[in-house]
């Protein structure tokens, strides 16, 4: 479990996070979401003692971070990277004996690992010789070859190529599955919007919305409209009272304000095009953090 | 500190080095080249010179060919009789190199001795022509002014001048004064060049971890200042290891090679002496006479012969190399850390030498009052400078070389040294904590300054 408590942390007259609080659950997957630059690094990097808090705490499984608890931790950072002139094998070592497993240790899971992902005879090649995807799984492994409680990704799916990223996700599921914590940011939450059980969203530093994510989007009510369609969809541009999140030229995803109603859009959308498909739904996550980072800054609906 | 994860870093740093092919060729190759080249400079002192060229010599004054002849017979050939215009016929056909013409007037101190050649010879052959000419020319007149034997005598007279060192201990013995300050200088170069290296090699791991985003799983594992201490000391592990094993490899080298100098200087040397026992073949050899490489070769490696050069080579004192890897270990470990602060205040290795110059400077610097301190080691400058830590690792071993230095010397600079190490090293920590994390901005001594107070 990682619980974030009230934590403050600046770089000179920049308060990078204020006041942030949130836990993270075992066999539960936590999102930290938010535009780059939110903050969500540098509580990361509190989280895994490599940046010290100005003030708060962060507790993992009840112990304050320190040199103890980032043995329990698997870190992937946003920024990774490998010696490139030193192999595979004994590159994985390195960090299996950084985290405190013995050498027989380190060698027997870091076998295990690279079975699994059809690494094995990499283990004798300088990381330099790997195409990308494969210093990727690398990574993965050393991220979590010791078998921590908790796992952290910082912006896992960036760069990722579409099999690694379908593998990443396959560890992920399968670590929440054993009943460890896993906690990884993004800032594309459209991408991450199936995985997380809970989340927190971060805008300049500060936590502004926290806790469940089917919770969350309940409570904003179905304020949503999917609509796909054919034809000229400059209509949609002239609509009223509503805000567009993702739009195509077949597709439009239409968030219902004050003083606009379903019937009113898809009366309009006939009127103009061929619809295909109409959907009152619950807001995405983008829409969940546009609303709420509006509502916090006390600019209302109207932005 | 968890030394455990200090160990950890210091096998991966030390490990990946020596293991590198690298390592070993440039750990090999280093001796190597190195006796080539004093080997190269013996070879080019000892090969015969200026024999090849042979000169017809017209004498005109008729008296003194015979003996210049004699200072050379494979160089000048008697050219009496023969007209200038014939000499100059060979030379063009190339019979003989040159055609040297010595004028009556000559043994009157007035005309000048010609060289009629094609220019091919060069400087040595002028000079030792020259030199033939003007001692045999010398000799003829002196005789013509009937100057006796003694006078002469007196004239080639040489005064002998030695010096005695009285330690403290009283004892005398022989002073290598001489010796000593090449020795120290070289010592202190030696250590010149290991701080500047393997400073570098720290730096480019620093600036590695940092450009290839390696640092910040490290860092979600270690404390950077575990990290920090274990790559100063694996690193130094390997230094100690290369200079253990060129020390080594220096010391085989020379005495293989010694026997076969000694032989070939000898063959230069060339006197008649009867040889009576094997041992006597290398002696001998030293002495100056002449045997056959395979009996000097065969006495060599018979332990118990005893293999010289012809000139004498003081032994060098074993405190004097323990002083050396002392001022090494201790310099490095000092400047090793500053080098590891400016690495991980940078993305590329380019762009940390504005913040390397400062660091340089002092280890320039050092080397640079070396050139006073080889020739003055006991001045009050010599021992003040030694004593500043930044110059202690370079100085102050140049000064135990050449001098005796008082203990109590040696005593405050490995105190202050040390003390120096830790402050820079807290300070480096610090620095380097908050650098390592750092991407993107360009950073100044401002940036610096902030960091030393900042908390991570």
């Amino acid at each position: 479990m990682i619980d974030v408590s009230h934590l403050w942390k600046s770089f000179g007259k920049k308060d990078a996070v204020q006041d942030a609080s949130f836990k993270a659950e075992p066999g539960r997957i936590f999102g930290l979401l938010g535009p780059n630059g939110a903050g969500k690094t540098t509580t990361i990097r509190m989280i895994n003692d490599i940046l010290t808090p100005d003030r708060g705490y962060v507790h993992i499984n009840n112990v304050v971070a320190g040199p103890q608890t980032q043995k329990w931790i698997g870190y992937m950072p946003e920024e990774r990277g490998l010696y490139q002139k030193m192999k595979v094998g004994e590159q994985l070592l390195y960090f299996a004996k950084l985290k405190g497993l013995s050498t027989s240790e380190g060698k027997k899971v870091i076998l295990h690992w690279l079975e699994r992902f059809e690494a094995s005879d990499w283990i004798k090649q300088e990381v330099g010789e790997l195409s990308k995807g494969m210093s990727q799984k690398i990574q993965f492994i050393a991220t979590i070859l010791h078998d921590p409680e908790i796992a952290i990704f910082d912006e896992p799916f960036s760069g990722l190529d579409p099999i690694n990223s379908e593998l990443l996700k396959t560890v992920i599921l399968e670590l929440k599955a054993q009943g460890k914590t896993i906690l990884f940011s993004t800032h594309r939450m459209e991408q991450v919007e199936q995985m997380c059980d809970d989340i927190a969203l971060f805008n300049e530093g500060q936590v502004v919305l926290t806790g469940n994510l089917a919770e969350i989007k309940s409570s904003f009510g179905e304020n949503t409209v999917l609509l796909e369609y054919e034809g000229d969809g400059t209509f949609i541009d002239a609509l009223e009272n509503v805000r567009i999140n993702n739009r195509s030229n077949r597709f439009a995803e239409i968030r219902l304000l004050e003083g606009q109603t379903a019937p009113a859009i898809l009366k309009k959308a006939i009127e103009h095009v061929e619809v295909k498909k109409f959907e009152q739904v619950e807001p995405s996550l983008t829409e969940i953090f546009i609303s709420t980072v509006n509502t916090t800054k006390g600019m209302g609906s109207a932005a | 500190m968890n030394l455990n994860k200090v160990g950890i870093v210091l096998e991966r740093e030390f490990f990946f080095r020596v293991k590198k092919k690298m390592f070993w060729i440039s750990t090999l190759l280093v001796p190597f080249g190195f006796a080539l080249l004093i080997g190269g400079a013996v070879a080019i002192q000892l090969w015969p010179q200026g024999n090849e060229e042979v000169l017809g010599v017209i004498d005109e004054t008729g008296i003194i060919s015979e003996s210049l002849v004699a200072e050379d017979e494979a160089r000048y050939r008697n050219y009496q009789g023969k007209t200038i215009e014939e000499g100059k016929q060979d030379v063009q056909s190339g019979t003989i190199d040159g055609l040297l013409v010595l004028p009556p007037s000559i043994l009157e101190g007035e005309g000048n001795a010609e060289l009629i050649y094609k220019g091919s010879g060069g400087l040595s052959l002028l000079e030792s022509v020259r030199g033939d000419v003007r001692s045999v020319v010398r000799e003829q007149r002196l005789a013509q002014a009937e100057i006796t034997s003694e006078v002469r005598d007196l004239f080639e007279s040489q005064v002998g001048f030695s010096s005695t060192k009285l330690t403290e201990e009283g004892v005398t013995e022989e002073d290598n004064t001489a010796f000593f300050s090449l020795i120290g200088f070289i010592l202190g170069l030696i250590i010149f060049v290991g701080l500047t290296s393997y400073g570098t090699i720290i730096l480019k791991g620093v600036v590695e971890e940092k450009t290839n985003r390696i640092i910040e799983i490290i860092a979600s594992s270690i404390k950077p200042i575990e990290l920090l201490v274990g790559k100063i000391l694996g690193i130094s592990a390997v230094a100690i290891v290369q200079f253990g094993l060129w020390a080594i490899l220096f010391t085989g080298i020379s005495a293989a090679t010694t026997p076969i100098v000694a032989f070939v200087m000898a063959q230069q040397e060339g006197t008649t002496e009867q040889m009576t026992s094997r041992e006597d073949v290398v002696a001998s050899a030293a002495n100056g006479e002449e045997v056959e490489l395979s009996q000097a070769m065969e006495a060599a490696s018979n332990p118990t012969a005893t293999a010289e050069l012809p000139f004498d080579i003081p032994e060098i004192p074993v405190s004097l190399i323990l002083y050396f890897f002392l001022f090494f270990i201790l310099g490095y470990l000092l400047y090793s850390s500053l080098f590891a602060a400016i690495g991980s205040t940078t993305d590329a290795t380019s762009d940390s030498q504005q913040l390397m110059m400062p660091v340089f400077i002092p280890i320039f610097l050092a080397y640079m009052f070396n050139v006073q301190i080889m020739q003055n080691p006991s001045t009050t400058f010599a021992a003040v400078v030694s004593m500043i830590p930044l110059f202690t690792p370079i100085n102050m071993i140049t000064r135990v070389a050449i001098s005796e230095v008082p203990f109590w010397q040696i005593g405050v600079s490995v105190v202050l040294l040390l003390g120096s190490i830790y402050g820079v090293l807290l300070m480096s920590a610090r620095i380097y904590r908050i650098g390592i994390l750092q991407s993107g901005s360009k950073v100044g001594f401002k940036d610096l300054a902030k960091w030393l107070r900042q908390s991570n």
